[in-house]
């Protein structure tokens, strides 16, 4: 069953520790946020959906790695949006926007599949040598053979 | 600030950071001590965080043991000078920063004065598998190091007797702090502001490439018949095949490949 995957007491309980907000939206799914600075070369964690999935950062000089775990036994697929509206690394002054990243999980299990959109913004201070994260996510039951969204294509 | 680091088992490190990182907001560190173990640095105010004990749980067997615990500064530009700056090659270089302590006697070394953020300084394992497949070529005619960032491949370059050697960015600041770094250790190089994407790589017999995927395709598409060695570096693992492929297409072949933290070089050899 995937109600269970998408409650957001257990989501704002597994997050609180990162100050992750969740909430349930109106017919059902489930509003992940959160933000935080995050030190030039550290690993940390930037949302967790229990059972679903979590996203972890880690920038290294003016690279950007975001490492994604799925963490149900069901057959689950990732996909990155194409382009990046610009490049991870480059001062604000040096870019009309934040960086910004756009990624969909797609869990394929009974009765209902469950797809989320998560967005990631990040600014970064290369004097202090930190960047700063906000991380956005939506996740809905989708109907089995006539999703809402597409799912992406398996990496 | 205290910093707490634990040396766990290089094959594990994927697992333990699993459990790791939910437990810790600012992060985990992690640095490769040598080809069997990793140390995994995180930083806490005194009296936070969890427990030892539930650190070593989560860690389970992949502990092999616990760094002593040290106060540090809180503010992290000063933890990145003592703990980020200083990188072994292999036994066979140290990269520094000129406010670091000289390394042992008799490994050779660069002295590199970051620019802020730039790349290049050693401290991203690109930049360090870079150095590892430079160390193991023969050094011979003309080098360009493409994306130089602070420099610390073409400055490598050099000084292994490599000549000419171009340093080439498109940004200015890093061109300047890769002239700057020639200086310090006395080498000779022509740094230049160059977008490759727009203008094709010099002729140089070997080619350091620290760049995107994107920039790869461009150099690949460019490259003259002079170039005999491409290091192809600056992608993830899932983009290396596709790099090799591009350089495949232009007449090479994959003689090398390097991979850590998620990260992936490649020596590309002329057909």
């Amino acid at each position: 069953m995937s109600a269970g995957l998408l409650d957001p007491e257990a989501a704002a309980s597994a997050g609180a520790l990162h100050g992750q907000l969740a909430s349930g939206l109106v017919g059902g799914g489930l509003a992940l946020s959160c933000q935080k600075l995050v030190e030039d070369g550290a690993r940390a964690m930037i949302l967790l959906a229990p059972g679903l999935f979590r996203l972890d950062v880690r920038p290294v000089e003016d690279t950007l790695q975001v490492m994604t775990r799925s963490l149900h036994a069901g057959e689950a697929r990732w996909g990155t949006e194409p382009a990046p509206v610009t490049d991870y690394g480059k001062r604000a002054q040096d870019t009309p926007e934040p960086h910004r990243l756009e990624f969909s999980f797609y869990l394929d299990i009974e009765p209902q599949p469950i797809m989320a959109r998560i967005l990631l913004n990040s600014t970064v201070d290369k004097d202090r040598g930190i960047t700063h994260f906000v991380a956005q996510s939506v996740a809905r039951e989708v109907a089995p053979g006539g999703v809402r969204w597409q799912p992406p294509p398996a990496s | 600030m205290l910093r707490l680091a634990m040396i766990v088992r290089a094959n594990d490190v994927e697992d333990v950071l699993d459990g790791l990182v939910p437990l810790l907001p600012a992060g985990v560190h992690e640095r490769d001590l040598d080809s069997e173990r990793v140390e995994l640095a995180f930083y806490l105010p005194p009296g936070e965080g969890p427990s030892r004990e539930r650190l070593e749980a989560t860690a389970g067997k992949s502990l092999l043991e616990w760094v002593a615990e040290e106060e540090v500064p809180d503010d992290p530009r000063e933890r990145r000078r003592r703990y980020g700056r200083t990188w072994e090659i292999d036994g066979r270089l140290l990269v520094r920063g000129p406010d670091d302590p000289p390394g042992e006697k008799g490994v050779p070394e660069v002295v590199i004065e970051p620019v802020s953020g730039a790349f290049g300084t050693g401290a991203h394992p690109t930049t360090r598998m870079c150095l590892q497949l430079v160390l193991d070529m023969q050094p011979g005619g003309g080098f360009a190091d493409l994306g130089c960032g602070a420099g610390v491949l073409a400055v490598t370059a050099a000084a292994m007797g490599w000549d000419p050697v171009f340093a080439i960015d498109y940004e200015p600041r890093s061109v300047e702090a890769a002239r700057r770094n020639g200086r310090r250790n006395g080498v000779r190089l022509e740094a230049m502001e160059i977008d490759l994407s727009e203008v094709p790589p010099p002729p140089a017999p070997t080619i350091a490439a620290n760049v995107p995927l994107a920039i790869h395709e461009q150099i690949a598409s460019g490259l003259a018949p002079a170039v005999v060695h491409v290091i192809v570096s600056g992608i993830v693992a899932h983009e290396a095949d596709p790099a090799r492929e591009l350089y495949e297409a232009a007449g090479f072949t994959q003689v090398e490949r390097l991979g850590g933290s998620g990260w992936q070089a490649l020596l590309m050899e002329r057909a």
